[in-house]
């Protein structure tokens, strides 16, 4: 009875581990081809931009954490599968989206592009939870130069409260 | 009994800690699909016309006059250690005792593995490769970018000659792996 009871409540603590979380919709795929060359013996385009809003995040509160405060910081970092190290991956925030906590809640930062790399580093902050909050990639350095191949990485997002 | 202790004492901790500074990490990811690339294009636009005159005196070659130059422009790209090369054909046939050669400069503009120039070759209706061993690169577009081609027509038997009014031929030119 009492490893029963053991098993709830560590459940329980698990589950209500953060008082804010962060959900990541969407992808971005780009198909570079033959298209996208204006004439022969032109480079692509070096850089492409995704549309506003491909990528959206939500930050949501986890109302188990009352003793925990609301303000947030969300870090951003990429993780490669296959990837070319002349391809410089960029990420803006292109929305505030949208809150449930009306003028308790406010997002900043992530304004202009930030170049997403290994290491974490700052991307936006806010308070209490938000929906639909808007992204845009921009990747640079796409070439003829590079060898032919999908190239995939993953972009991470974390949030930390405080 | 102890073990019940040590856990509860593990639980506390675990909770402490994450009501402190807790972390959530979601993710997305971003796909590039790069394709095999092969274009290839002559500039200016147009034929060139190569024009036959008689000697000036007695005892001279004829004179020849090219319209203008050529230039190839390609854009190229590859698996790793993959090669292309760019050949050139002929459509139709020449006068009799004439030849066709075809120069090839190596290129002064572009980026990346650009081919080798075979430098002369003799235009004929089979395949001569041209430009080898090109990986991914881009020459640049237009006149003056790539390598610089130059026809010129060879007397090979002045005996067989014959006056003609003109002839076209058509010279193709393919990127190959």
């Amino acid at each position: 009875m009492r490893v029963r009871i053991l098993i709830i409540l560590l459940c329980g603590f698990s589950c209500s581990v953060y008082a804010q979380k962060i959900e990541v919709k969407g992808k971005w795929k780009i198909n570079v081809s033959a298209k996208d060359i204006l004439n022969a013996g032109n480079d692509y385009n070096t850089c492409y931009e995704s549309s506003e809003g491909e990528v959206e995040f939500r930050v949501k509160n986890n109302w188990n954490h009352e003793y925990n405060g609301y303000s947030w910081i969300v870090y951003i970092n990429k993780q490669d599968e296959i990837w070319h190290p002349n391809l410089k991956l960029s990420v803006r925030r292109t929305s505030d989206g949208s809150s449930a906590y009306a003028c308790y809640s406010y997002i900043y930062g992530g304004g202009y592009y930030r170049n997403v790399s290994d290491r974490h580093s700052f991307f936006c902050a806010g308070y209490r939870g938000r929906d639909n909050v808007e992204l845009q990639y921009k990747l640079e350095g796409v070439s003829l130069l590079l060898p032919v191949r999908n190239y995939k990485t993953y972009v991470t997002y974390t949030i930390v409260e405080y | 009994m102890r073990i019940y202790k040590c856990i509860w004492v593990l639980l506390i901790a675990f909770w402490a800690s994450n009501a402190v500074t807790a972390q959530c990490v979601d993710d997305s990811y971003v796909r590039l699909k790069l394709k095999n690339i092969s274009l290839v294009d002559i500039e200016p636009k147009g034929d060139v016309e190569i024009i036959i005159k008689p000697p000036l005196k007695a005892g001279m070659d004829f004179q020849q006059y090219a319209s203008s130059s050529k230039w190839l422009n390609y854009s190229s790209s590859v698996r790793r250690y993959e090669n292309k090369n760019i050949s050139v054909s002929m459509g139709g046939s020449l006068p009799k005792g004439v030849l066709l050669k075809l120069k090839i400069a190596a290129s002064i503009s572009g980026e990346g593995q650009l081919g080798m120039s075979a430098g002369e070759v003799y235009l004929g209706n089979r395949n001569v490769q041209i430009i080898t061993g090109i990986g991914g690169a881009y020459t640049g577009a237009g006149v003056g970018k790539g390598h610089k081609l130059d026809y010129e027509l060879e007397f090979e038997d002045y005996g067989v000659l014959s006056q003609m009014q003109s002839k076209a031929i058509l010279i193709t030119y393919t990127i190959t792996n």
